[in-house]
């Protein structure tokens, strides 16, 4: 600890610290521009100056650390300091232009309210101001006004610190020093926005807000972004009813002060004429708007006439929704409906998932920090920048700054790579090789637990054999893991649990190592979905639906029985429904129709089931096939609770107000619930206590069973290996309206390696069908070098096409062909 | 008597030949003084280009929240107003207005001011919220209103410098030399590019030319750069 005085107060702070920030804890705030608490010390400005006893000029507060014994004094008590300061923004108004009325800082601007406090009243400059042409765009989204610019390369020291996409950079130098991105590369980042909010001057501005509103012109309340599972803390604001702008919030424990584009900017489904506001029934086929008495009295019946001719009902329940609508949907469908069928996933569940899902919230948590002081990630199945920007961010500074070790484990590297993680190909659907061969590898030199692991392959080489991964890269993965021992951390991704015991393998390397474990899905409520029980045997808290024990428990707690058979998975309700077994099928906020990863199941499901009740925002493939239509309300304009990826709830509050007669989904449930009555939760207090009594971490983590899965082989007609996963802005109905945001998206495209590209005789950006024995789609080629021999990438639902059509969601695998696009025509 | 009588019909035959107190209002109206607070109007340059911006700093300014403002970008086919930005709605409810002035304070292009117009009535309330239409001066004639092409504005010799517009400074330069039209951002025209296609940058070369030889520009908001305020007869204000 240092001890030094600021404006002849003493404090004592750690060493090490700037001058600056031991100056904030004492509430003295000195003036600044290029400071900034997430990025590196720079001293670009100039703006901080203060007095520094001994030293014979004024000093940068932001770059001077503090020494035992300092005697600083900033403007507030030194002339010195006040006038080095006062100077230094004469300085900077030479050249700035006078737009502040037409400049969308203008209100929020520190320059503005810098100058106000401490600068000068006048300007001694007489001469031309400096002109540039403007506002150059940089991307869709930013806007670049270089003449406003104050050179203080906040935005330059993000784009290569923080994101590490740098596009932006300092050109020039003096008086025509500027802000410029490469000639002919756009700023491509997903994370671009934050630059906009960082900037502490007009320069660069959004290019959507543009001149919507002034900052004092529009109310503000605290959110929670509901477009991925980071759980980034938001501030989003509205003028007249109308959200104009969403801002990044500070929370230092999840996103720090960024958050992605698509949160920032992908708010525009919210309010647009095509939400549907008021309860709907279908007559003669088409939809006739009803009051919401009319709506729930229909349904009611139909739940009773269901209930009383022991047909099965089922629900479907998308993992966008909010904690308490999840639980809500979760005891609606076992105490109301009496059925199990309940399911947050269209495809298969497993045995293997089945053992891991209830115990993960009894994992000790992983949260963000958590990875910033692990010894050792392990990232498989998962692309975090495509999945969970802000964990990548994360790992991003956890490897660059902490130098935490990070080992990938995927078919297709990802952007992870850029900065150093190691990366274990494989072959797509072998994850599980990968990981038994290094726990086996592990086991051998006693590194961990044989028993835990519990491999039926008793070789590594057999297994690597299968996989096709590198040895030198299995075996360095286990010597990290024996080096890390309980300080690594597993970050298991959604799709770990469609790869043949790939999840089994690694919970039990997690659990044989005592290393945290984590499973980070890309949608917002995956995690409240599976502890609230949106699952066939899952009830909530973790609780099994065939433990007499954990469902008593739960029966307690609902004061009335629940059925004690395990239910269907979504894959096996949208069977039953396409033969006609299901007589009513409710959904809530998911589009099986589009969504269900099989060419045309989800389609033929809706269609031949008698009845279907659907909640949702807008209509969507599914929704439009609904008997019943009811209007939900979105996010913004409602309360409850996201719990992101680290099992950590945060709650929000309404934003706006709903449209027409739009109703959360809890609400809806309670109303058919008054209607039929029976007991449910008239509040969302009530719901929050309820979850707050069932859902609580207990047990203990103990090793599942690794199925022994044999792959199938490709065969000669489709010998290439499918693997597909929506990028972060893809195609999805919560991206209507989104248009500047949608044009920083890519285009579909179908990825091989440069070996397979050639054998197939197709140059990159030329056009190539891909066929499965369920349908073909067709794309430009691109070539990723370390794709695996025979596997191919698609994202799974880019502008214009639709890889559901490739896939049979009860095959493990998809083997596909690919094929020049013209002769597949002439074929 | 016949005195009293003398005296009182005196004082009323003095009223008769008096200068009457009263006018015959509505037929007749008096003349406020120069700085009376009547009802806003909206400027426009002699050219018809409106002075507004659309900055919002008069609604904020304002007490009663009686101003309504809504900005939106100036386009090389349409140009309301100098610079980048323009007010696509500006509306001032006068249910709420209290006649303080503080807008005329805050607007900075002098805008907004304020007439002799006093006659601020009606029978409903939607007709008290005076629109941008019923707020803007009106145009004297032979001039055409606002918006006028970017074209049009530099064939008058005339420049607007700034905006998304890219009327820029190299504009007119690049015209001298015979060049058509600014090459880079400029060609972009309103839409920003497309996905995929970066815009570049000016040159150096470029820049060195904005920077030097075309500051000359005056400020964009220097008032007194601009031509006069054009008031039309019927309507006094207290500039
Ligand atoms: S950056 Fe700030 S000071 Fe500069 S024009 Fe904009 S609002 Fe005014
Ligand atoms: S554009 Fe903004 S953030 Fe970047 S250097 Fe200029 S003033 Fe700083
Ligand atoms: S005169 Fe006063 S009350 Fe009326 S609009 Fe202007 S600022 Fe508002
Ligand atoms: S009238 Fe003046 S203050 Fe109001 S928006 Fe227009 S330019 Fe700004
Ligand atoms: S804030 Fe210290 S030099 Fe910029």
């Amino acid at each position: 600890m240092v001890n030094v005085t600021i404006d002849d107060r003493a404090i004592t702070v750690p060493e090490g610290t700037l001058v600056i920030r031991a100056a904030e804890q004492l509430g003295l705030y000195v003036p600044r521009f290029c400071d900034h608490p997430y990025l590196a010390p720079l001293g670009a400005c100039r703006q901080c100056l203060v007095e520094i006893e001994g030293q014979r000029k004024p000093l940068t507060s932001c770059t001077t650390t503090v020494t035992e014994g300092m005697v600083v004094k900033t403007q507030f008590t030194s002339d010195i300091a006040a006038g080095a300061q006062k100077g230094v923004l004469e300085l900077l108004l030479i050249n700035h232009p006078l737009d502040c009325p037409v400049c969308d800082k203008g209100g929020e601007c520190p320059l503005q309210d810098q100058v106000l406090a401490y600068g000068p009243g006048g300007s001694r400059y007489r001469e031309p101001k400096r002109r540039y042409v403007k506002p150059v765009p940089v991307s869709p989204l930013v806007y670049l006004d270089r003449e406003r610019c104050v050179l203080c390369a906040r935005c330059t020291r993000f784009a290569s610190e923080i994101s590490g996409d740098p596009f932006i950079e300092l050109f020039e130098r003096g008086a025509l020093e500027q802000v410029a991105i490469f000639e002919d590369q756009p700023y491509e980042s997903s994370f671009s926005g934050n630059v906009i909010q960082i900037c502490p001057v007009g320069a660069l501005t959004d290019a959507e807000f543009r001149f919507k509103a002034r900052p004092f012109d529009m109310t503000s309340t605290p959110s929670v972004c509901n477009l991925c599972s980071s759980g980034c803390s938001l501030t989003i604001q509205q003028r007249r009813g109308q959200i104009v702008r969403v801002l990044a919030r500070d929370n230092p424990d999840v996103n720090e002060v960024w958050t992605c584009d698509k949160g920032r900017f992908g708010h525009a489904y919210v309010q647009r004429p095509e939400r549907v506001v008021e309860p709907m029934i279908k007559k003669e086929g088409s939809f006739v708007p009803v009051s919401w008495a009319e709506a729930v009295r229909l349904i009611a019946g139909r739940i009773q006439t269901v209930k009383a001719n022991g047909e099965s009902a089922a629900v479907l329940a998308g993992a966008r929704l909010p904690d308490e609508d999840a639980y809500a949907v979760s005891r609606f469908a076992r105490t109301i409906l009496g059925t199990n069928n309940v399911d947050h996933r269209l495809r298969r569940g497993s045995a293997e998932e089945d053992a891991v899902l209830p115990q993960l919230m009894h994992a000790e948590p992983v949260e963000y920090e958590t990875l910033e002081r692990a010894k050792l990630v392990v990232v498989a199945g998962l692309d975090p920048r495509e999945e969970s920007p802000i964990l990548f961010l994360r790992l991003r500074k956890a490897a660059l700054k902490h130098r935490v070790p990070i080992v990938e484990l995927q078919p297709r590297r990802t952007a992870l790579a850029r900065f150093g993680a190691r990366s274990i190909r494989c072959a797509p659907g072998t994850e599980a090789d990968v990981l038994l061969a290094a726990a086996t590898r592990l086991g051998e030199r006693g590194g961990v637990d044989a028993s835990a692991v519990k491999a039926h392959h008793p070789s590594v080489s057999a297994l690597l054999e299968r996989c096709g991964a590198d040895a030198d890269h299995v075996y360095a993965l286990a010597d990290l893991l024996q080096r890390a021992g309980s300080d690594a951390v597993f970050l298991a991704g959604e799709r770990l649990s469609t790869s043949p015991g790939a999840l089994a393998a690694c919970w039990n390397l997690a659990a044989g190592l005592g290393a945290k474990f984590a499973r980070v899905s890309r949608r917002p409520g995956a995690a409240a979905a599976v502890w609230t029980g949106l699952h066939p045997k899952l009830l909530p808290g973790g609780r099994l639906v065939d433990n007499d024990r954990e469902r008593l428990e739960v029966e307690a707690a609902w004061q009335t029985s629940v059925p004690a058979q395990p239910g269907l998975d979504g894959r096996s309700i949208l069977d039953g429904a396409s033969r006609g077994a299901i007589g009513l099928l409710y959904l809530v906020a998911i589009d099986p129709a589009f969504d269900a990863p099989d060419s045309s199941l989800g389609a033929r499901a809706l269609d031949t089931s008698d009845f279907i009740v659907a909640h949702d925002l807008l209509l969507t493939e599914s929704s439009r096939r609904a008997d019943v239509l009811l209007p939900a309300v979105a996010v913004p304009e409602r309360a409850g609770t996201f719990t992101d990826w680290e099992i950590r709830p945060q709650t929000f509050s309404p934003a706006v107000g709903a449209p027409g007669l739009a109703e959360p989904d809890w609400q809806i449930l309670s109303m058919i619930a008054a209607e039929l009555g029976v007991a449910f939760p008239r509040s969302l207090e009530d719901i929050r206590r309820e979850i707050r009594s069932l859902v609580r971490p207990q047990g203990t983590r103990t090793p599942v069973l690794v199925p022994d899965v044999s792959i199938p082989k490709s065969t000669e007609h489709y010998p290439f290996m499918l693997l597909t996963y929506p990028l972060l802005l893809d195609d999805g109905t919560m991206m209507l309206g989104a248009n500047d945001l949608m044009r920083t998206a890519d285009d579909v495209f179908v990825e091989l390696n440069a070996k397979d590209a050639e054998r197939i005789g197709v140059e990159p950006g030329e056009s190539v069908r891909v066929s499965s024995q369920h349908g073909a789609i067709e794309a430009p080629l691109r070539v990723l070098r370390d794709l695996p021999n025979g596997s191919v990438f698609i994202p799974t639902n880019q502008r214009g096409t639709r890889v559901q059509s490739l896939l049979d969601s009860t095959d493990a695998m998809t083997f596909v062909r690919v094929d020049p696009a013209d002769a597949g025509r002439r074929g | 008597m016949l005195s009293e009588f003398i005296r009182g019909f005196g004082v009323t035959l003095k009223h008769m030949v008096r200068k009457p107190v009263t006018i015959q209002y509505p037929e007749k109206k008096k003349d406020y003084a120069a700085r009376y607070h009547g009802r806003h109007q909206l400027n426009r340059y002699a050219d018809g280009i409106e002075k507004c911006i659309g900055c919002e700093l008069c609604a904020w300014a304002c007490p009663a929240d009686a101003i309504y403002v809504q900005g939106a970008d100036n386009t090389p086919d349409a140009r309301f107003s100098p610079g980048e930005r323009y007010a696509i709605d500006y509306q001032i409810n006068y249910l709420r207005c209290i006649f303080c002035g503080l807008c005329i304070e805050a607007c900075p292009t002098r805008a907004l001011t304020m007439t002799q117009e006093d006659e601020v009535t009606s029978t409903t309330r939607e007709s008290m919220i005076f629109t941008k239409e019923m707020l803007l001066a009106p145009v004297v004639a032979g001039v055409k209103p606002a918006p006028h092409t970017d074209a049009e504005v530099t064939a008058r010799g005339e420049e607007y410098y700034g905006g998304f517009a890219f009327t820029t400074p190299l504009a007119s330069a690049q015209a001298a030399e015979g060049q058509a039209g600014v090459s880079g951002p400029a060609s972009l025209g309103t839409e920003p590019p497309p996905a995929g296609v970066g815009p570049s940058l000016p040159t150096t070369r470029e820049t060195d030319q904005a920077a030097t030889a075309l500051n000359a520009e005056p400020a964009p908001f220097a008032p007194e750069a601009r031509s006069e305020d054009i008031v039309p007869e019927e309507i006094k204000h207290d500039e």
